[in-house]
């Protein structure tokens, strides 16, 4: 059995031909993003399916109660779930496990794209852990993001950041009620749940590097004629040369920065690629708010919404 | 003349009863169920039930189906990868993550012991499913039995791959006036193969056109017929803008 996707050298020398002259095989310039597409289910909080051209990843938040850790007794849980199946792609195998972990390439990149959400997401403190304490020591909110990979064509990380921060902004908690030790857990009907506090958004974006010329003019470092590309697909990431993850939020403060191996860059360029971060962050960012924002118009009931007006309008008799 | 009916398996189709069991010859995803009197036909998958008179005599069946993965058929057109090498033979993937077909070293015209074709791996060939055994590995070949000559099977050089769905790739190749085909022929000059196993090979002058070219045919699979000459119209236009702004 094959295990790896067989690009023919016709394709390879053809995608860098084009890339070398501004286009790429869907059609979009060097540094264009497909069209994301953010869809959120509409009878639940924090369900959300995002879609990156073919990629496609659904994240689903869900909250209990439990004990936070010992030595951090004022902090709640979040848990971000990144298990890639072979349903994406054949190309991620069924992961064994932490017992029974091969150190295959499959599965290093799929630890890769888990490591990479985890840092974006839960190290920046996108999610204000603090707030989800209930009783110190004993009870606290524990959160957990479920990210589901359900279509495989390149950049499963900026996708699955989108996914994991829309869900987590969408999703409402119930309300709860603390008098002492006791703990009053409202049903969504009696309290309006709760949104859980988010403290910026970090958006990753991801940058692609090849170089026409071949590595070598890189490590001289002479002319660089290095090419760069944004949100790439399946057949452009496997042949890229190197790539950098940048993880940044609406207010241009970088969260994350990952440039692991590959063809050597210059650190001006680094700078370059930030500010174009920025400008897509900045929209992508927008993006989340307007679909959120549709969401919660499509949520308001208008019978409810009467019902709770303190002027009924009374029919003349 | 053929008659289109959706089937489902566990459907009974009523083969006129006046056939004797020789004049049907079954297609793929098709079996016949024995009865006396009657012929009943059992589809094995979703799809459309074509029925095709040869002769007068002989009538064939067959479900046409939509999958996603390429199994091979013997007399299938295909388009394959060179992966890797063992003795006399190529091995040669034909769809990502299956198991790969091989391709001897003869089974190219004119091919002896010291006239060889040289192919490495990562080449792009055009090929025919030569032989499909259950117990052993499929076995494709870059001969035209009928003539014995290349008739356009070998390496292809250049050009770009686009995947497609197996049906429209099928639909592509036995339709001799695929609307698509026709209405990019105005456009571009162009050299296509079609491989049943859904992929296209492509080759223009340009990279830009190349590009055109392949996302129209790659689209075409959701377009109506009535939209394919606009929709192709626009995409050309939109390359063209694309490419002059590149130049300046």
């Amino acid at each position: 059995m094959g295990l790896d996707y067989n690009i023919s050298n016709n394709e390879q020398q053809f995608v860098l031909d084009a890339l070398k002259e501004n286009t790429r095989l869907d059609g979009r310039k060097l540094l264009d993003m497909r069209n994301v597409e953010i869809q959120i289910f509409p009878d639940e909080y924090g369900h959300v399916d995002v879609k990156l051209g073919k990629t496609e990843v659904a994240c689903k938040i869900s909250a209990s109660i439990e004990q936070p850790y010992k030595d951090r007794p004022f902090e709640g849980l979040f848990q971000i779930n990144t298990e890639i199946s072979p349903m994406c792609s054949p190309f991620f195998e069924v992961s064994q496990g932490a017992s029974g972990g091969t150190s295959s390439r499959q599965t290093s990149e799929e630890i890769l794209i888990s490591r990479m959400i985890e840092k974006s997401v839960r190290r920046s403190n996108a999610l204000d852990l603090e707030n989800l304490c209930l009783v110190a020591g004993s009870k606290c909110w524990s959160v957990r993001a479920d990210l589901h990979f359900l279509n495989y064509d390149g950049n499963f990380i900026d996708a699955s950041c989108i996914a994991v921060m829309t869900a987590l902004l969408h999703f409402k908690r119930p309300d709860v009620e603390v008098s002492g030790d006791d703990i009053v857990v409202f049903d969504t009907k009696q309290r309006d749940p709760v949104p859980l506090s988010i403290l910026h958004i970090p958006l990753c974006v991801t940058f692609n590097f090849y170089n026409p010329n071949g590595d070598e003019e890189n490590i001289k470092g002479e002319s660089n004629g290095e090419l760069i590309v944004v949100d790439t697909n399946l057949i452009e990431e496997r042949l890229s040369l190197g790539s950098m993850t940048i993880t940044l939020n609406k207010n241009q403060e970088v969260c994350q920065l990952l440039k692991s191996g590959g063809l050597n860059i210059d650190a001006s360029l680094i700078m370059n690629c930030c500010t174009y971060a920025a400008k897509i962050v900045s929209q992508l960012t927008d993006q989340i708010h307007r679909v959120l924002k549709e969401d919660e118009h499509k949520r308001i009931n208008p019978t409810e919404q009467k019902e709770l007006q303190t002027v009924n309008s009374r029919e003349a008799s | 003349m053929s008659v289109r009916q959706v089937v489902i398996p566990g459907d009974h189709i009523e083969v006129e009863s006046q056939k004797n069991r020789s004049s049907i010859t079954l297609g793929p995803h098709i079996s016949l169920v024995p009865t006396i009197g009657t012929h009943t036909l059992n589809p094995t998958t979703v799809g459309l039930l074509e029925e095709k008179h040869l002769s007068a005599k002989r009538t064939v069946y067959y479900v046409e189906a939509n999958s996603k993965r390429y199994l091979p058929e013997s007399g299938d057109n295909v388009i394959g990868v060179i992966i890797g090498s063992f003795g006399d033979f190529y091995r040669v993937s034909l769809n990502d993550f299956s198991v790969p077909v091989v391709l001897n070293q003869f089974s190219f015209p004119n091919a002896s012991k010291k006239n060889r074709p040289r192919l490495e791996v990562g080449d792009l060939i055009y090929a025919r499913v030569e032989s499909v055994n259950p117990n052993v590995d499929a076995e494709i070949s870059c001969v035209d039995p009928t003539t014995g000559k290349a008739e356009g099977y070998g390496k292809l050089e250049g050009g770009m791959v686009f995947k497609v769905k197996l049906a429209y790739a099928r639909n592509l190749l036995f339709d001799p006036n695929a609307h698509i085909l026709t209405e990019l022929v105005t456009k571009c000059k162009f050299e296509i193969a079609i491989g049943v196993n859904g992929k296209i090979w492509l080759k223009t002058d340009d990279i830009h056109s190349t590009v055109a070219c392949g996302r129209c045919i790659e689209k075409s699979q959701q377009w109506s017929d009535a939209d394919i000459k606009a929709n192709v119209e626009d995409a050309f236009a939109a390359m063209k803008k694309s490419k002059d702004e590149g130049d300046n």
